[in-house]
């Protein structure tokens, strides 16, 4: 492949690890481990003077001493000794990507640490290398196997959706929360910068906005100085893929907590979601948000209005979901015709209730498996719905996955996002598995699935926004 | 540098970019005063215009509803007398004169230089709205028109614009149509700071009674 900017950090073909070591409690053990079990197809290196083998693979005493070429190394050791190995890595001529995994730098907020950083961009750029970090866990690409970082490790599911986080936490935790779902939420590439010395936020976002593989970016931000810059990056991606942003400092407390954490200003929250609303990002507030929401934009097909049709088969979760969707003035009920009402009442169990009010049906548990699979086809088929949230807690004589079988068929041929909500717990897992496999979100809770929808609806408007917009331009 | 303007030059900006102003006149002495007064007819209101007064209300720089031509000399020499006493090395420049105009929905519009993002408007209805209840909406510029339409849709008190429980609300139009204007000016005359508080809105028409504007130069 031609390899352009961030590709020597996604797609290398030979990495070094520098501080790469037989003890479980060192970074280097982690990181090799990584790549050396997960799946990468490429050459590994490992590198340690006080090693000759490691894991079966000869251990190099310097990084000169690796014959054949390599364009990405990782470097594990104690922060005072990075400086001298970058130098040594700037000497090979051949490397084009540098990971720091180390920390105790411009982190410590001392000058000493400052300048040791800036010492290594200076070094590194002059070479036309780029630097991850320090301080951080740097980049997984699941098309490749690779994994350079320290985090749990999790099995890579392939999917559309790319992560950046400026907390190597954060990042872990989205991908531990990807994996819990009923069908683990695939994912393309992964990245964690540390403290920016050269790669930054707004760099990863590019790159991110252009690859093929990446349906979907997921961000966990603390703040970001340049905010112009950084709407400008995300209104050339934004038209073309949805960028999710669980941004912090809410509250006083959590935007000095961020400041001593990354050293970054949370800035006016308002003036954040001011921005973000503008170039159309997704802001969400929490974890369980974040992945609801890729999940649903990344596997439900794009929603073509804003109009809802909520079908309960339990009264309690269906008032719950009908309340969340009031908390949104852009979200709507779809009005259903007399006749397809009409049509619901002949084909459902008697005691339903039908567009009480309009647009929301609690067809009550005597709904049986083909209740379920009729009343999303009928209300489907009604132009007003844009989507339908399907609720149902299958009560004991009503097995979930007949019901997951029946309505498969019907959501998979329909071009409209149906996500669906089985209550709860264990009862429901293998029902919701069935569905996730087939590319049918599914959602803990009522609630949890209409704000991911709302969140859908918000991003069909800006799109609208933006086309009606052009429009203008050629007057 | 950033400098603040004095009231009417802040006011001749928006006149400038066709943003309705409450009628103005600056006027250098009392002569000037009772004339321009007399031309507009009773009542008016006067207010201080001085560099280093910036919070006209507590030097006593501020009259309302004054009624006739003997309440205008009296509130004038009173104006003077305070002012002085508030700040005596304040460099009086003159008085600001405009018709008395009673009632109205107050709304405020401002603008501030945020350090991430640059230059963001505020809108919010004035008095307990945006004090108390912090009902306000925020945008980034350059604003158009459905941005502005969208900012005044989010916030709490919408229905008041619109009209409610008996009261007149205002043009939304007109309303948004000033705040894009604004936005204008704020990007091509590097506003560094804005504050247009009160500006009266009533069905038919609107505008700025107030103005307090923050210059980069």
């Amino acid at each position: 492949m031609h390899k352009k900017e961030l590709d020597y950090f996604f797609y290398p073909e030979a990495i070094a690890i520098v501080g790469a070591s037989q003890n479980p409690g060192k970074a280097g053990y982690q990181v090799l481990k990584n790549l050396t079990t997960i799946g990468y197809g490429g050459h590994v290196y490992p590198v340690n003077p006080k090693e000759k083998e490691i894991s079966g693979l000869v251990c190099y005493e310097t990084i000169q001493q690796i014959k054949d070429p390599i364009d990405l190394v990782v470097i594990t050791v104690p922060a005072q000794h990075v400086n001298a190995i970058v130098q040594d890595v700037v000497n090979r001529g051949d490397v084009k990507a540098i990971v720091v995994v180390s920390a105790g730098f411009s982190e410590t907020k001392t000058q000493q640490g400052k300048d040791m950083e800036d010492d290594i961009v200076r070094m590194a750029s002059q070479a036309g290398i780029r630097v991850f970090g320090p301080n951080c866990t740097g980049v997984i690409n699941t098309e490749i196997g690779l994994d350079t970082t320290i985090e749990p490790t999790v099995k890579q599911v392939k999917g559309g959706v790319s992560v950046f986080s400026q907390s190597g936490g954060m990042a872990g935790s989205i991908l531990l929360f990807a994996e819990i779902q009923p069908v683990p939420l695939g994912f393309a590439k992964w990245a964690h910068v540390g403290n920016m010395c050269d790669v930054n936020t707004l760099d990863v976002l590019k790159y991110y906005g252009t690859d093929e593989k990446t349906k979907v970016i997921a961000v966990y931000m603390e703040g970001f100085d340049k905010g112009r810059e950084l709407m400008a990056v995300a209104s050339d991606i934004t038209p073309k893929k949805p960028i999710i942003i669980l941004k912090v400092g809410r509250t006083e407390l959590g935007s000095k907590a961020a400041f001593s954490h990354t050293g970054a200003l949370a800035g006016s929250d308002a003036v954040y979601s001011a921005a973000f609303h503008k170039v159309g990002i997704t802001r969400v507030d929490d974890l369980f948000e974040m992945i609801d929401t890729a999940k649903a934009m990344s596997m439900a097909p794009p929603i073509a209005g804003h109009q809802v049709c909520i079908v309960s088969e339990a009264g309690g979760p269906g008032t719950m979901a009908m309340d969340e969707l009031g908390k949104y003035s852009q979200a709507a009920l779809a009005p259903i015709a007399k006749k397809t009402q009409a049509l619901l009442k002949e084909k459902m169990p008697s005691m339903s209730l039908i567009c009480q009010p309009d647009g929301y049906m609690d067809i009550t548990a005597a709904a049986m498996e083909q209740h379920h699979r009729e009343a999303l086809e009928i209300v489907l088929e009604e132009d007003s719905v844009d989507a339908v949230i399907l609720i149902s807690v299958p009560p004991t004589f009503l097995p979930p996955v007949s019901i997951a079988r029946e309505i498969l068929p019907v959501i998979q041929q329909s071009n409209k996002p149906v996500l669906v909500c089985l209550m709860a717990g264990k009862w429901v897992d293998e029902a919701r598995v069935l569905l996730e496999e087939e590319g049918v979100p599914t959602f803990d809770t009522p609630e949890r699935a209409v704000r991911a929808l709302v969140h859908m609806i918000d991003r069909h408007k800006f799109l609208e926004r933006k086309s009606s917009g052009k429009g203008d331009h050629h007057e | 540098m950033s400098k603040a303007l004095l009231e009417h030059e802040a006011k001749q900006m928006l006149v400038d970019y066709n943003i309705p102003v409450l009628d103005f006149t600056f006027c250098e002495s009392y002569d000037q005063l009772k004339s321009a007064a007399i031309q507009y007819g009773f009542p008016v209101v006067i207010k201080i215009v001085s560099p280093q007064i910036v919070h006209k209300s507590e030097a006593g720089g501020v009259k309302l509803n004054i009624k006739n031509e003997n309440e205008l000399r009296t509130a004038y020499d009173a104006m003077l007398e305070s002012s002085k006493q508030y700040d005596p090395a304040a460099d009086i420049r003159g008085v600001l004169l405009s018709p008395f105009i009673p009632g109205g929905l107050e709304v405020i519009v401002g603008s501030v230089t945020d350090p991430q993002f640059g230059p963001v408007m505020m809108v919010g209805l004035g008095g307990i709205f945006v004090e108390i209840f912090k009902d306000v909406a925020f945008g980034v510029t350059p604003i158009d028109q459905r941005e502005a339409m969208e900012m005044l849709a989010s916030l709490k008190a919408y229905p008041m614009l619109q009209g409610a429980r008996g009261k007149a609300g205002t043009s939304l139009t007109m309303l948004s149509d000033l705040m894009v204007k604004l936005s204008h000016l704020i990007e091509e005359k590097s506003i560094v700071e804005l504050d247009l508080n009160p500006i009266f809105c009533f069905p038919d028409h609107i505008m700025v009674a107030d103005a307090r504007l923050i210059v980069d130069e």
